[in-house]
């Protein structure tokens, strides 16, 4: 999954327990549905399995719009709808008309402690070739496979294996930490710092270990139960 | 019965696609099902030769999607068992002869005829994956025991949920109980760990595969090897029958099936 920061272009990111599906307010309509397509089919299977929040920025939103977007991206696709947003006030009306949850405070965001940040929890296995990216931290009930990547600025929790490829305090000058349950990555990221060479002659392979950064240094050690 | 459109795909090539979309074709029809089997490699067909079809090959599904002859001609009926066809791919053109949606009407077509349409997918995960999944309801993953094909394999799993196939299961070919019991190979039991998907069959190596191959005699007409013996079976788990797995450890020394038990430590 690509997060797209391109303002002329449909972007992802991550807040909460939800990703957030940001709109551009001046995009044109078949231009919209090219990019729901295009997003869609890049994120493949997060969408519904982590919930979204749709975000139509200033765009005025007609109910025929809006119909077709339910019938065409959220039903078809089997989305789950955490919130509307919108910053234009007839959008907002025919959001409360069809009583459709308007205000991104009602969705049910999971905070991490201590730091503020909001968590992105995913309940699935990460499978080769997707790709998250988040402000904040990460937990992944199940497995990150080979091939597959987490960008995150707050700390990484991985409760299965660990295989694919973490990048924990991404842009961050905080503190963070990357935990999984059982280590097999060739490599991870925490800060500006790359892991050296792992391989699986290191004994800490197959263990569950922690990762922070110590002296301006990555260090690794194992997670006593 | 409702006919069931499964492609076979694998992301990765040579794994055995099309030996295994050859030998299903030719267990389920000999099962008593009729059956078409859809070769969706355009430009690159091969199922014509591994079923031993080619010499009667006229029109193939990119006609038929053009309108250049109707669906009854481009089909080949294989005369060595009832209720068996081969729909063959174009060798002169390109995956990008045809689309999604196109092929979503092909295989609509084939349902009215068929109990199953088998398409044998080409590797990769672009539009010639996207052409052959696009019609299919559930995904038969094939993988070799090696790392390199169970990452592809995993990559194309997410696709096919991502595209709201389902189900998708998994055969695992070329398994060598030897090299396992050696720790020279991937277990079944790790593949599955890392794929978290429904095992349909494990086919071992075997080197008639390679003789059915070259003399266009799929293994299941000859019903006397072990992996002619595991397609088989495959077959008819695929409709339902509950068939034991093949007891690969007396067959070849090798107790690689003791781990199973701890199979799908993270469903999805």
């Amino acid at each position: 999954m690509n997060n797209n920061y391109d303002d002329n272009k449909i972007s992802l990111k991550g807040t909460g327990g939800f990703l957030k599906l940001v709109i551009p307010a001046d995009m044109e309509h078949d231009d919209l549905w090219r990019g729901m397509e295009k997003i869609i089919e890049e994120a493949e299977g997060l969408l519904s399995n982590v919930g979204i929040i749709v975000d139509f920025n200033q765009r005025n939103v007609t109910f025929e719009l809006l119909s077709c977007f339910i019938n065409d991206f959220i039903l078809k696709y089997d989305l789950k709808v955490g919130s509307w947003l919108s910053k234009d006030t007839e959008t907002l009306n025919l959001f409360r008309k069809l009583a459709l949850k308007s205000s991104e405070n009602d969705t049910p965001a999971m905070r991490s402690s201590g730091k503020g940040k909001e968590a992105l929890i995913i309940k699935n296995s990460l499978r080769s070739g997707q790709r998250i990216e988040h402000h904040g931290d990460v937990i992944v009930i199940g497995h990150v496979n080979d091939g597959a990547e987490i960008l995150a600025t707050g700390n990484i929790s991985v409760f299965g294996k660990l295989k694919g490829l973490l990048h924990a305090g991404y842009e961050s000058d905080e503190e963070n930490v990357i935990t999984c349950n059982c280590f097999e990555a060739k490599q991870v990221r925490l800060g500006g710092k790359l892991s050296t060479v792992i391989n699986h002659q290191s004994n800490l392979w197959g263990k569950p270990v922690i990762i922070s950064l110590e002296k301006d240094s990555l260090h690794m050690r194992e997670i006593e139960c | 019965m409702e006919s069931r459109v499964i492609v076979v795909t694998s992301g990765k090539g040579g794994v055995g696609k099309t030996t295994t979309s050859a030998n299903l074709s030719v267990s389920l029809a000999r099962a008593g099902y009729k059956v078409v089997a859809v070769d969706a490699d355009i430009g690159l067909r091969n199922l014509d030769l591994v079923m031993g079809l080619e010499n009667r090959v006229v029109y193939n599904f990119v006609d038929v999607i053009e309108g250049s002859c109707r669906l009854n001609q481009a089909l080949v009926r294989d005369k060595r068992v009832e209720n068996l066809f081969l729909l063959p791919a174009a060798q002169t053109r390109t995956k990008d002869a045809v689309n999604p949606s196109q092929m979503v009407a092909l295989t609509e077509d084939l349902k009215k005829e068929f109990d199953f349409v088998i398409m044998d997918c080409p590797a990769g995960i672009e539009g010639g994956f996207q052409n052959a999944a696009a019609g299919a309801d559930e995904g038969l993953i094939v993988t070799t025991p090696e790392i390199s094909a169970v990452r592809d394999a995993d990559r194309i799993i997410g696709m096919l949920e991502s595209l709201q196939k389902s189900p998708n299961r998994l055969i695992i070919n070329r398994v060598r109980p030897k090299m396992i019991k050696g720790g020279d190979m991937l277990e079944v039991e790790d593949v599955l760990d890392v794929l978290a998907v429904k095992l349909i069959g494990v086919v071992p190596e075997d080197p008639s595969v390679i003789r059915s191959t070259n003399s266009g005699e799929p293994l299941a007409f000859a019903n006397d090897s072990p992996a002619s013996k595991a397609f088989e079976n495959i077959a008819s788990r695929l409709t339902g029958v509950d068939v034991p797995f093949l007891d690969l450890e007396n067959m070849n020394g090798s107790g690689f099936f003791t781990g199973f038990k701890k199979l799908f430590r993270f469903s999805r």
